[in-house]
């Protein structure tokens, strides 16, 4: 039998051995390790928190597929976190030249092609860990979350391969390759609900913790542009403010189904009507609906449309700018419009449901 | 009943609670606090987030109703309005007419002054009636909006959102851009 002492003895080696070995360990694994045993979800709200917090340089690639078309746009970009950086195209060639610049108070977007300046003011809000986690949770009540055991990198950098899989058959799937280190999505890929590969965004040439460079936060007006000056977007993020704002507009529904989920309300200027603009978002996937208190029409320039039933009213469906759809349809002289990246059925799904 | 103050264990300053904090906040934003309130109000908001939020949704409201026009009302319905009391003080009072009139403007007189109370904080937005003209909106308009909007979101690929949003943005201002954030 053990004595007293000898056992207390023992006990205190045990523990300072463990104490020693955990370190130790830690120490020897690789950096990335550290977040081997992390769960989709923490690794999600990772991607949050540092979203807006890493600062870094590099080259983006994003090739986005649409019917049978591939675009390539390449940008440098520099990202100083809280809303700070700025973004130059390379590619398109028609796109070349296209800057955008954001110091966490306004944005400026140099637009060669048109010769003109748009300068708005950013309203920015921060990510807290409180709002990471309800964005967190609402990413995983409309998809699956998964992470790849497989190692990966991209750029030269250990990256976890994060799957973010729709609950719904209707959503696009996601794949994203997530710094180990920094929790910066180095590289990302939607696939359609068919499984086609839509689209494809990677960073090359990163360079991480750069300084600050206050000058390139300053854009230079090229001489002969034309600036329009933009108020602040005063957006309501909270449905009781935004009901109680506009209650002329009928009562704000705080979902739309189909996991979409209120997120912000403003007013804009529809050609002298004051008009609603809502956006809802299943954590991922988001969408706009616009309410004009009037009839409308479209441009002659707005392109190829097609006709579809919405209920028992008549909706019109045009292709904007891709991936985006631009759903329109009337109700008692009021127009509605759907804006989204979503699947043509589910918008027509939602806009039925929409009585307001 | 709830307490409005609770005391920091150790110290004497009182902490404002929410509830207490929030009643004052529309008066925070308007500037109209006593310097004691100030203070209460600055060192809650140094330490709750909600709180903060709220300020900020207080003022991005104060925004939106300072950048709304003031609409005339149509001359007609002066007309109108004025045509119907004149014929219904053509009409023969019936009986009790005279105190169903008092006890009505009794109770828009009421309604008035709690309209007129309540304005500075439910001032909402007066949305105009439908245009009777057919107003013209550039889907790329709509887009432009939308992008600006997603932009914001956290996890949005901004990479896709940026691409979009500028090419609409830059079809809306070839446009002339008719459809603008308020």
């Amino acid at each position: 039998m053990l004595s007293r002492a000898a056992f207390a003895t023992l006990v205190v080696t045990g523990v300072a051995s463990i104490a020693f070995a955990c370190p130790c360990a830690c120490a020897l694994a690789q950096p990335g390790d550290s977040h081997a045993a992390e769960t989709p979800l923490a690794v999600l709200r990772r991607v949050l928190t540092s979203e807006e917090r890493v600062r870094f340089a590099a080259r983006q690639t994003v090739i986005l597929s649409d019917r049978g078309r591939a675009d390539a746009t390449v940008t440098d970009e520099v990202n100083f976190g809280f809303a700070r950086g700025r973004v130059t195209w390379l590619l398109p060639e028609n796109n070349r030249g296209r800057v955008s610049v954001r110091d966490g108070r306004r944005r400026w977007a140099i637009e060669p092609s048109s010769r003109t300046v748009v300068e708005s003011e950013v309203v920015h809000r921060p990510i807290t860990a409180a709002r990471a986690e309800a964005i967190a949770r609402q990413v995983a009540r409309s998809y699956v979350l998964t992470i790849a055991k497989e190692p990966s990198s991209v750029a030269g950098r250990p990256a976890l391969i994060l799957t973010l899989a729709p609950r719904r058959p209707d959503r696009q799937r996601r794949m994203w390759w997530v710094d180990r280190q920094t929790g910066l999505v180095l590289k990302r890929e939607v696939y359609s609900p068919g499984g086609g590969l839509e689209q494809s965004t990677s960073y090359s040439n990163l360079r991480m913790n750069i300084p600050v460079d206050v000058t390139l936060l300053k854009p230079a007006v090229p001489r002969g542009y034309r600036v329009v000056r933009r108020p602040a977007d005063n957006v309501v993020t909270r449905i009781e403010s935004a009901r109680r704002l506009i209650p002329a507009f009928g009562d704000i529904p705080a979902s739309l189904g189909a996991g979409f989920e209120f997120e912000s309300a403003r007013l804009v200027d529809a050609d002298g009507a004051r008009s609603l603009q809502l956006q809802y978002s299943d954590g991922l996937a988001g969408l706009s609906l616009f309410k004009i208190p009037a009839r409308t029409r479209l441009p002659q320039s707005a392109g190829r449309t097609r006709t579809v039933a919405v209920g028992s009213a008549s909706g019109t469906i045009m292709e904007s700018v891709a991936p985006y759809r631009v759903l329109t349809w009337e109700i008692a002289g009021a127009t509605f419009n759907l804006v989204s990246d979503v699947s043509e059925g589910t918008m027509i799904a939602i806009a039925r449901s929409v009585h307001f | 009943m709830r307490r409005l103050f609770s005391t920091r264990i150790g110290t004497r300053n009182p902490i404002m609670l929410c509830e207490r904090c929030n009643s004052r906040l529309s008066a925070y934003v308007d500037g109209t606090l006593t310097s004691a309130e100030l203070r209460q109000v600055n060192a809650h908001l140094a330490s709750c987030r909600r709180c903060r939020e709220d300020v900020q949704e207080i003022q991005a409201i104060r925004r939106v109703l300072r950048s709304m026009p003031e609409h005339e009302a149509p001359a007609a319905f002066w007309d109108d309005t004025l045509r119907m009391i004149r014929s219904r003080a053509r009409r023969k009072p019936a009986p009790f007419a005279y105190a169903r009139i008092a006890g009505t403007a009794v109770a828009a007189l009421a309604l008035a002054i709690i309209l007129f109370v309540n304005s500075a904080d439910r001032q909402v937005i007066d949305v105009a009636p439908a245009h009777e003209r057919l107003l013209t909106i550039n889907p790329l308009s709509l887009v432009s909006l939308h992008a600006r909007e997603r932009g914001r979101s956290p996890l949005v690929d901004i990479a896709k959102v940026r691409i979009a949003g500028s090419e609409a943005e830059a079809g809306d201002l070839a446009d002339d851009g008719r459809f603008d954030v308020k």
